[in-house]
C-alpha cells in the first residue's frame, strides 16, 4: 500500500525558485502512483527553513526540499555543490551525488539527490554603476554566508542584514549592493537597482533529503526505483526546465531598466576565479581538507 | 482525518480555554503547541521539533528593536524625560481637554515614522506615556486606547519593513506601496483623534482639564527649548540616522536607546541607579512580549502545518457573492488570522492566493495591499487574542486588567473599521497620491 | 497567599516611580526570616532567578551596544563588523530565558484575567492549583525534551547555518534552563494556592 511522506521546501511555494519544486513533486506523485505519495506542506510558514532539516533527522518531517548551505550545520561539506560552474550531468558523471550520499548517511540523513538548476545564478546588484569589478573595493555589499567569502576577496565590505530590510538599505545608502539571484523580484525593487555584473556567479541546486527511519519504510525495490528516476530521468529534465521561469526573471530584471555591466573576458575569468576560489577555500576551513580536495575535484575543473 | 474547520477550532479553542482559566498567555499557547507537536508532528519527533522551532523562533534580528525600544521608553519614563514633555505641553495646551490622548495620537505617528513594528511601538509608548497619563487623572480608556489605536501606525507610515515585506511577498512595487500607505495612515490618525475629541466632549470625566495656570509667552518658549527640542535628538537618532543612511530601520532602535540614555545624563537625571532599573525593567518587560511572540510564531507554524489555515483560505475564495465581496471577506480573515498570528505567516499563507484573484477581478492591489495591512493592524489589537493587548498589559501600569486593555481597544477599532471601510469605497485615498508621485 | 497564583501582580514600581525597584523588592523577600526546608530551598530558587534575570539585563545591554557601536563603525571606519547582528539575535534567546523564570517568580507574565477576577474563594484557588500543576506538566516535559535535544546536538556537533556557526547546543541549551526553573516556580505557585 502507498506510503505517504509530508513534505517542506525552504522557499514558499509560490516563489520562483519553487517552480523546480512543483515539477519535482508532481513527476514523482506521477512516477509511483500507488506506491509513495509527496504531500508538500508548504515552506517558511511551516517552519523556519533553518531548522528543516533537523526535522528531516528526527523524523518531524519526512522530506525537505532545501538549499544546501541551509544545512551546513548538521551536513558542513553541503554547500559544495553551489560552488561550481558545471551543469548536472557533468557533475553527475564525477560520482559526486553518491559521495553526498555517504556523506549524508554519516550526518544522518538520506540524500536522495539533487533539483538542479544549473542555469540559476547569482549577481551582485548595484544602485550606482562600476567600471570593472575591481571598483567593488570597499563598497558595502549585503550577503549570506555562502557569498561572504567571494565578496571579501573581491575587497568588498560585506553586511549580513535580514532579507526585509535590502530594500530600505538600498534606498538610503547603507549598503551600495547585494548579491542575489534575479528570480521573480526585479520589478518590486525597481527604484533602488539600477545595475547588475555579468557574468554571474554559481550554480543553484537544491536538495532532497529524507529521514533514514521513513526512507527504510519503503521496500528496497522501491528505494532504488525512486532514486534511480530522481538521479537518472527526472533530474536532468529538471535541470533543463528552468528555461520559462529564468526568461520571466530576466524579462522582469529588463522591465525594471536594470543594466547590465558586463565584464571583459578576460576581467569576467578573473571575477569567476575569485568566487570559485575563494569560496573553496573558506569551505577548506570548515570540513576535512581530504574531503574538500576531493569535492573540488568533482565541481571544479 | 480532521476537517480544516474541525482542527482549526480544536486548536483555537482550547487555546482560549487555558487562557480564560487563568493560564499565562505564553504558556497556554506552549501548551497548545506541545499537545499539537505530538499529535501533529510525529509524536516525540514533534516534541523535539517544538525545541528547536521555538528556540529558532527567538533566533531572530528582527525582534531585536522591540527590547531597545523598550529600554527608550523606561528610560524616557524613570528619568522624567517623559514628564517634561507633558508639562511643556500643558503651558501651551493648557485648556485642550484631552491634549495628553492626542499626544498619545501625535506620538503614535511620530514613533510611526521612527520604526516599523507596532509592538515595539507600543512598548514604548505604552512605557513611556500610560503611567504618566494616569497620574495627571486620565482614566484607562484615554490612556490605553489612544497608544493601542496609533501604534498600529508603525507599519501604516514609513519606513515600514512590513510593507516592504508585503511588496516582497505579494510581487507589489515597494517604493509605490511605501507611497500608497501614508495617507490611509493618516486618515487613521485623524479617525482617532475625532473619537477623541467626541469621547471627550461628552464624557468629560475620562479626560480632566486640571487647572493649568496660564502660562506666559516667555516660560512656553524657555520649557520648549529646555524639553521639547531635546526629543529631537532622539527623533534624529532614529529617523535621521534611516533617512541619512547610517543605520537600517532595525540598527536605528539601537541608535534611539543610547540617545535617550544620553539625554537623560545631560539633564542629569540618570544615576548608576536609575539607569540598571530601567535596563533591568526593560529587559524583563521585553521578556514577557518575546516569550508570546515566540510561542505564537511556533503555534501558527502548527496550524500552517495542519493545512487549518489554507482551509480557511479555501472557504473564503469560494464564497458564492460578488467580487467586492470577497475582497471584503478577504480583508475579514485576515484581521481574524491577525488576532492570533504574526502578520509576517498572515502574509505568506494568504498573499500568493488572495493577489492573483484581486488582480484578475480587475481591482488595483496597491489598494488591495493597503486593506491588508489595515486589517492586520486591525488583527493586532483585536480582543480577546491581538498580541498588541498582551504587550499593552505588559508595559501597562499594575491594576490594569485585561478587560479594561479590551474596553480600551474597541473604540479604536471601530476606527481602524471606518477606515477599511472608507478605503474600500473610495480607493482614490490609495491610487491617488501614488499617480501623483509616479505618473 | 490569598491571590490567586496565576492572577499577575505587578511590582508597584510604576505608580510611583520614586519607590524602591524590584530589585529592592526582591532583596527584602529573601532577607525575610522564614523557617522550614522547603522555603529555604525556595529562597535558593529565587536567588537563582534574580541572578539569571540580572544577566539577561546585562546580555540587553551589550546586544544593544555592539548594534550601535556596529553603526559607528561603519560611519567612522567605514568597516561592518559581520558577527553582531548574529550575535544580538542569539542574545534575544538568551535574554527571554535567562529573565522568564523571574518574572514567573514575580507573576507577571501575561494571563488573561477575566474569570479568574470574578471567581470566589475557594474556586479561585483551585483553578489556580490545577493550571499551576499543568503549566508545571508541561514546563517539566520540555524541559526533558529541550536537554534530550541540545545533548543530542552536543553529541551529534551540529552546528548553525551561519556566518559565526556556533555549536547548536550552545543556544538550545538556555530553552531547558529556563524551562526547569518555570517547571519549579509553577510547582510552588500550585502548593501556594493549596495552602491558600
Ligand atoms: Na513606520
Ligand atoms: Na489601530
Amino acid at each position: 500500500d502507498e506510503i505517504r511522506m509530508n513534505v517542506v521546501s525552504f522557499t514558499p511555494k509560490t516563489a520562483a525558485v519553487s517552480d523546480g519544486f512543483h515539477r519535482f513533486i508532481e513527476a514523482m506523485n506521477k512516477e509511483f502512483e500507488g506506491e509513495l505519495e509527496l504531500n508538500w506542506r508548504g515552506g517558511p510558514e511551516v517552519m523556519d527553513p533553518f531548522r528543516m532539516a533537523d526535522a528531516v533527522r528526527n523524523g518531524a518531517m519526512d522530506m525537505a526540499l532545501m538549499s544546501p548551505s541551509y544545512y551546513s550545520g548538521l551536513v558542513p561539506s553541503s554547500p559544495s555543490s553551489n560552488i561550481s560552474l558545471k551543469s548536472y550531468e557533468e557533475i553527475y558523471a564525477t560520482g559526486y551525488y553518491d559521495r553526498m550520499t555517504e556523506i549524508h548517511d554519516e550526518r544522518g540523513l538520506v540524500y536522495l539527490g539533487e533539483i538542479p538548476a544549473s542555469d540559476v545564478n547569482f549577481f551582485i546588484f548595484l544602485k550606482e554603476p562600476v567600471d570593472n569589478y575591481t571598483d567593488l573595493e570597499g563598497k558595502r555589499i549585503r550577503v549570506w554566508p555562502a557569498v561572504l567569502p567571494f565578496v571579501k576577496g573581491l575587497g568588498a565590505q560585506p553586511l549580513v542584514l535580514p532579507i526585509g530590510e535590502i530594500y530600505t538599505a538600498m534606498e538610503r545608502g547603507v549598503i551600495d549592493g547585494f548579491v542575489q539571484g534575479n528570480l521573480g523580484w526585479a520589478e518590486q525593487f525597481e527604484d533602488v537597482v539600477n545595475y547588475y555584473i555579468t557574468p554571474p556567479i554559481y550554480r543553484a541546486g537544491f536538495n532532497v533529503i529524507v529521514n533514514p527511519r521513513k526512507w527504510s519504510r519503503l521496500p528496497d525495490d522501491l528505494q532504488q526505483r525512486v532514486q534511480a528516476y530522481l538521479r537518472e530521468e527526472l533530474a536532468p529534465e529538471l535541470d533543463k526546465g528552468w528555461d520559462p521561469v529564468i526568461e520571466a526573471g530576466n524579462q522582469e530584471v529588463a522591465n525594471a531598466g536594470f543594466q547590465e555591466i558586463r565584464l571583459s573576458d578576460a576581467d569576467a575569468e578573473a571575477y569567476l576565479d575569485i568566487a570559485i576560489e575563494q569560496a573553496w577555500a573558506d569551505l577548506e576551513t570548515k570540513i576535512d581538507p581530504a574531503l574538500a580536495a576531493e569535492l573540488k575535484a568533482m565541481l571544479v575543473d | 482525518m480532521m476537517e480544516w474547520w474541525q482542527t482549526l477550532s480544536l486548536l483555537l479553542g482550547s487555546l482560549l480555554i487555558l487562557m480564560v482559566l487563568g493560564m499565562p498567555v505564553a504558556f497556554a499557547f506552549l501548551a497548545v503547541n506541545l499537545v499539537g507537536a505530538f499529535v501533529f508532528l510525529g509524536g516525540i519527533s514533534g516534541i523535539e521539533q517544538l525545541v528547536i522551532n521555538t528556540t529558532g523562533a527567538l533566533t531572530s534580528f528582527t525582534l531585536v528593536p522591540i527590547a531597545m525600544f523598550m529600554i527608550m521608553g523606561e528610560v524616557m519614563f524613570r528619568s522624567g524625560i517623559a514628564n517634561d514633555v507633558m508639562d511643556a505641553l500643558d503651558k501651551w495646551f493648557g485648556r485642550l481637554r484631552g491634549r495628553l490622548a492626542f499626544m498619545a495620537v501625535g506620538g503614535g505617528v511620530l514613533f510611526s515614522t521612527l520604526t516599523g513594528n507596532s509592538m515595539g511601538s507600543i512598548a514604548l509608548l505604552g512605557s513611556s506615556l500610560v503611567p504618566e497619563m494616569q497620574k495627571r487623572g486620565y482614566k484607562k480608556p484615554m490612556t490605553l486606547g489612544p497608544i493601542l489605536g496609533s501604534a498600529g501606525l508603525a507599519i501604516m507610515i514609513p519606513p515600514s519593513a512590513l510593507a516592504v515585506v508585503l511588496g516582497v511577498v505579494a510581487e507589489l512595487p515597494i517604493g509605490r506601496l511605501l507611497i500608497a500607505i501614508i495617507l490611509p495612515g493618516l486618515l487613521m490618525a485623524v479617525l482617532y483623534a475625532l473619537y477623541i475629541l467626541g469621547r471627550c466632549t461628552v464624557d468629560p470625566d475620562v479626560a480632566p482639564s486640571f487647572d493649568v495656570e496660564k502660562a506666559p509667552m516667555s516660560e512656553r518658549l524657555i520649557a520648549t527649548a529646555r524639553h521639547i527640542l531635546p526629543i529631537g535628538i532622539i527623533v534624529f537618532a532614529v529617523v535621521g540616522f534611516i533617512f541619512l543612511g547610517i543605520a537600517t530601520p532595525t540598527e536605528a532602535a539601537a541608535s534611539g536607546a543610547v540617545a535617550t540614555v544620553l539625554l537623560a545624563l545631560f539633564k542629569r537625571r540618570l544615576s548608576i541607579k536609575l539607569f540598571s532599573e530601567s535596563l533591568f525593567e526593560s529587559s524583563m518587560i521585553s521578556v514577557m512580549i518575546l516569550l508570546i511572540v515566540a510561542m505564537a510564531i511556533a503555534f501558527t507554524q502548527l496550524l500552517a502545518f495542519t493545512g487549518a489555515t489554507y482551509g480557511m483560505m479555501d472557504m473564503v475564495m469560494n464564497l458564492p457573492v460578488s467580487p467586492k465581496m470577497i475582497v471584503l471577506a478577504m480583508v475579514f480573515s485576515i484581521i481574524i488570522l491577525g488576532m492570533f498570528m504574526g502578520p509576517l505567516p498572515i502574509m505568506l499563507i494568504t498573499l500568493p492566493i488572495f493577489v492573483p484573484v484581486v488582480i484578475e477581478f480587475g481591482f488595483d492591489p496597491l489598494w488591495f495591499a493597503v486593506l491588508f495591512l489595515i486589517a492586520i493592524e486591525t488583527g493586532s489589537t483585536s480582543p480577546p487574542l491581538g498580541a498588541g493587548l498582551f504587550v499593552m498589559r505588559a508595559v501597562a501600569p499594575k491594576g490594569t486588567t485585561m478587560a479594561n486593555i479590551y474596553s480600551a481597544a474597541v473604540p479604536f477599532l471601530i476606527c481602524d473599521f471606518l477606515a477599511i471601510a472608507l478605503v474600500f469605497v473610495f480607493p482614490e485615498i490609495v491610487t491617488w497620491p501614488v499617480s501623483l508621485m509616479f505618473d | 497567599m490569598t491571590e490567586a497564583a496565576l492572577s499577575p501582580e505587578r511590582p508597584d514600581d510604576r505608580a510611583a516611580p520614586d519607590s524602591d525597584s524590584t530589585r529592592e523588592v526582591t532583596m527584602t523577600a529573601l532577607s525575610e526570616p522564614k523557617t522550614g526546608l522547603y522555603d529555604g530551598v525556595m529562597r535558593l530558587f529565587s536567588r537563582i532567578n534574580f541572578a539569571l534575570a540580572c544577566i539577561a539585563a546585562v546580555v540587553l545591554l551589550c546586544a544593544t551596544s555592539f548594534v550601535f557601536l556596529e553603526i559607528l563603525s561603519r560611519f567612522f571606519l567605514g568597516k561592518s563588523q559581520i558577527w553582531v547582528i548574529e550575535i544580538s539575535s542569539y542574545s534575544l534567546l538568551y535574554m527571554t530565558f535567562l529573565g522568564a523564570p523571574y518574572m514567573l517568580e514575580k507573576q507577571r507574565h501575561v494571563a488573561i484575567d477575566l474569570l479568574t477576577d470574578a471567581l470566589g474563594e475557594p474556586w479561585r484557588s483551585r483553578l489556580a492549583f490545577v493550571m499551576s500543576l499543568l503549566a508545571a506538566l508541561i514546563c517539566g516535559v520540555l524541559t526533558w525534551y529541550g536537554t534530550a535535544v541540545a545533548w543530542d546536538q552536543f553529541q551529534f556537533g551540529t552546528r548553525e547555518a551561519s556566518l559565526l556557526a556556533p555549536k547548536s547546543y550552545w543556544l538550545t541549551i538556555v530553552f531547558p534552563i529556563g524551562m526547569g526553573l518555570m517547571t519549579v516556580q509553577f510547582i510552588d505557585q500550585a502548593i501556594k494556592s493549596l495552602r491558600g
